[in-house]
């Protein structure tokens, strides 16, 4: 049997995968949109659909500026494939799909990767107990099942930090504390960028309303040197030691962190597409033209997957990708294009800003406790991993081998770039020798049930 | 412990987890309807750690379990179903590994 072909596959439904689909079916273009969630949105605009309808306040605007962008996508006519999982894209632009249990494979002239982003990871000790959730974690639940903690502590950085909290603190849930990691260092490096920023008000409005809320309503403690999470089997609080020595211990089952989000990169580099290291954020991005065009021809990565920009970005990036793939189906819309440049300079003008405000602070990124697990998957922790590198570990891939780090289901996801950044510290080579992890497809385990139900030849 | 930000409704379902029965509602994700129900850890890791769900995006793979025997689900990415019957998970290989 043939595969079926389209003539744009795009890989995730959040804002820049809907926004370039409205292009390309606007422009007549047979379009399928391949997501592992049950409803388009991404992470974002996640369960927009359902919460439209009972609309809890708290989640705050910028989640219902999702509602129209989704609502025209619901109605453009592109080919929708939810609960769906992209494992592999081959040389050939197959792309390898599993969906409730059955793996196919699908064709496409174009591919736009709009993937999104993951957050950074942040291993202190007892990062792994039970209790303690990524901030993202801990806001999903909110939008998704309208669950929240009560009395929790979060702890790190970042917009996505302070919205959470502010949601939370709008959920009339109690907030036990808010740990903010932002070092004077930070502000110094960032505020010759403010000026840049003042590009975007509305966002700068936006983050000092959640923050001025956020100080009424739960304590703020600044100038933290170390955080640790104490507990046997399930989280019971986090100690915090402040920069003047002092240490403040604060009781609670639930302890949210986060350090900003970084390119989800585990599809682009198992595509075998070029990346770099990216200095000012401080993490991998692939190398992309301005339109989203990638070291591969036909496949174009829009939104955060190219580099964080946020919701806004992201679907401008979108539309961009999407209009100079129709413009190189020979339907060329220069003023479209020149006007979404435009707009996605605009939004950008906040990145240098907060890339350096926001840029964890180096003892964060890295573990500071003997014990601390840098791989989660299989429990390594930071002893081993300094073990390994006294005994000549050179590389990530290298490493693999030595501890097993970076060896588990989530393929480096939650360890990569710290066990990078150790490899750094101790080899004294750049982040760009030191290299990531040799990614392989497939970026999502895929059972052998799952691999035989395919028809047809296997993806080379 | 996890609680209700707006008022739940839609139909009941149930389900077992470790034997004991559960109730969510029709439509729920599964790592979330555990945690309303109070259940933090969902299986150990290497060297016999607790784990348990940490992104809810499907990244981390801390939230896997075994469903109606099926192991290695991750809960954050699935619906309940009436009648799931779902177990904590244990890495195989705490059994032998000691360190390393
Ligand atoms: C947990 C989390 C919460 C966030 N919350 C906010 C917020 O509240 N406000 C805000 O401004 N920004 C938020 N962000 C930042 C976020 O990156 C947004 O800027 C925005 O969602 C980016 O849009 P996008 O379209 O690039 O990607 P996303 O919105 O992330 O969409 C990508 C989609 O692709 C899907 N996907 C990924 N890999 C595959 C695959 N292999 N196969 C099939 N589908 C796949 C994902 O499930 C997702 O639905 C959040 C980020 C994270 C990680
Ligand atoms: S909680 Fe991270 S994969 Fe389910």
């Amino acid at each position: 049997m043939a595969n079926q072909h389209f003539q744009i596959a795009i890989i995730g439904a959040g804002p820049a995968g809907m926004a370039a689909a409205l292009t390309t079916t606007k422009a007549g273009l047979e379009t399928i949109v391949i997501d592992d969630q049950k409803d388009c949105g991404g992470q974002v605009y996640r369960n927009l659909q359902a919460n439209q309808k009972i609309s809890p306040a708290y989640l705050g605007q910028s989640y219902y500026d999702g509602v129209n962008l989704a609502r025209s996508f619901a109605g453009c006519g592109a080919i929708c494939r939810p609960n769906c999982t992209v494992w592999q894209i081959t040389d050939a632009h197959e792309i390898a799909l599993v969906s409730r249990g059955k793996a196919e494979l699908i064709t496409a002239d174009y591919i736009i990767i709009a993937t999104g982003a993951i957050e950074r990871p942040m291993p202190v000790k007892g990062w792994t107990l039970p209790g303690v959730m990524s901030v993202g974690g801990a806001q999903t639940l909110l939008k998704q099942a309208a669950i929240g903690a009560e009395d929790a502590v979060f702890v790190g950085s970042g917009p996505l930090l302070y919205l959470t909290a502010w949601q939370y603190i709008k959920a009339g849930l109690s907030v036990r504390a808010v740990i903010d990691i932002t070092g004077a260092k930070q502000w110094r490096s960032a505020i010759p960028f403010a000026p840049l920023a003042l590009f975007q008000p509305g966002m700068l409005a936006m983050g000092w309303k959640w923050i001025g809320d956020i100080r009424r309503n739960t304590e703020v403690i600044n100038h933290v040197s170390a955080v640790e999470i104490t507990g046997q089997s399930q989280a019971q609080g986090v100690s915090c030691t402040l920069l003047t020595g002092d240490k403040i211990e604060i009781g609670s089952n639930h302890i949210f962190l986060h350090q900003g989000v970084v390119p989800n990169v585990n599809l682009t580099m198992a595509t075998g597409l070029a990346h770099q290291w990216d200095h000012q954020a401080h993490c991998w991005r692939p190398v992309i033209d301005v339109t989203g065009k990638s070291s591969d021809e036909q496949i174009y990565i829009a939104g955060d997957g190219g580099g964080i920009g946020g919701a806004k970005a992201a679907a401008i990036a979108g539309r961009l990708a999407a209009s100079a793939i129709v413009a190189r189906c020979g339907k060329p819309r220069f003023l479209a294009q020149l006007y979404y440049k435009l707009r996605h300079l605009h939004y950008l003008s906040i990145r240098p800003f907060l890339d350096r405000l926001y840029l964890p602070p180096a003892h964060f990124r890295l573990a500071q406790a003997d014990e601390t697990i840098i791989c989660r998957c299989e429990a390594v922790s930071k002893a081993d991993v300094d073990a390994a590198l006294d005994s000549g570990a050179s590389g990530p891939n290298q490493l693999k081998a030595f501890c097993r780090a970076g060896m588990g289901r989530c393929q480096g996801r939650s360890c990569g770039l710290v066990v990078q950044e150790m490899i750094a510290s101790h080899t004294g080579q750049s982040m760009t020798e030191t290299g990531y992890y040799r990614l392989r497809p497939p970026v999502k385990p895929i059972t052998l049930a799952e691999l035989a139900s395919l028809e047809g030849p296997w993806p080379e | 412990m996890f609680k209700s930000t707006m008022p739940q409704n839609g139909e009941i379902v149930h389900l077992h987890f470790d034997g004991k029965a559960i109730t969510a509602f029709d439509g729920d994700n599964l790592a979330a309807a555990l945690l309303r129900a109070g259940k933090a850890q969902f299986r150990t890791a290497a060297k016999n750690d607790p784990r348990g769900p940490y992104c809810m995006m499907g990244v981390c793979f801390e939230c896997l379990v075994e469903i109606d025997g099926r192991p290695n689900q991750q809960a954050c990415q699935i619906t309940v179903r009436d009648g799931m019957m779902i177990q904590r998970q244990n890495a195989p290989d705490n059994a032998g590994k000691t360190s390393g």
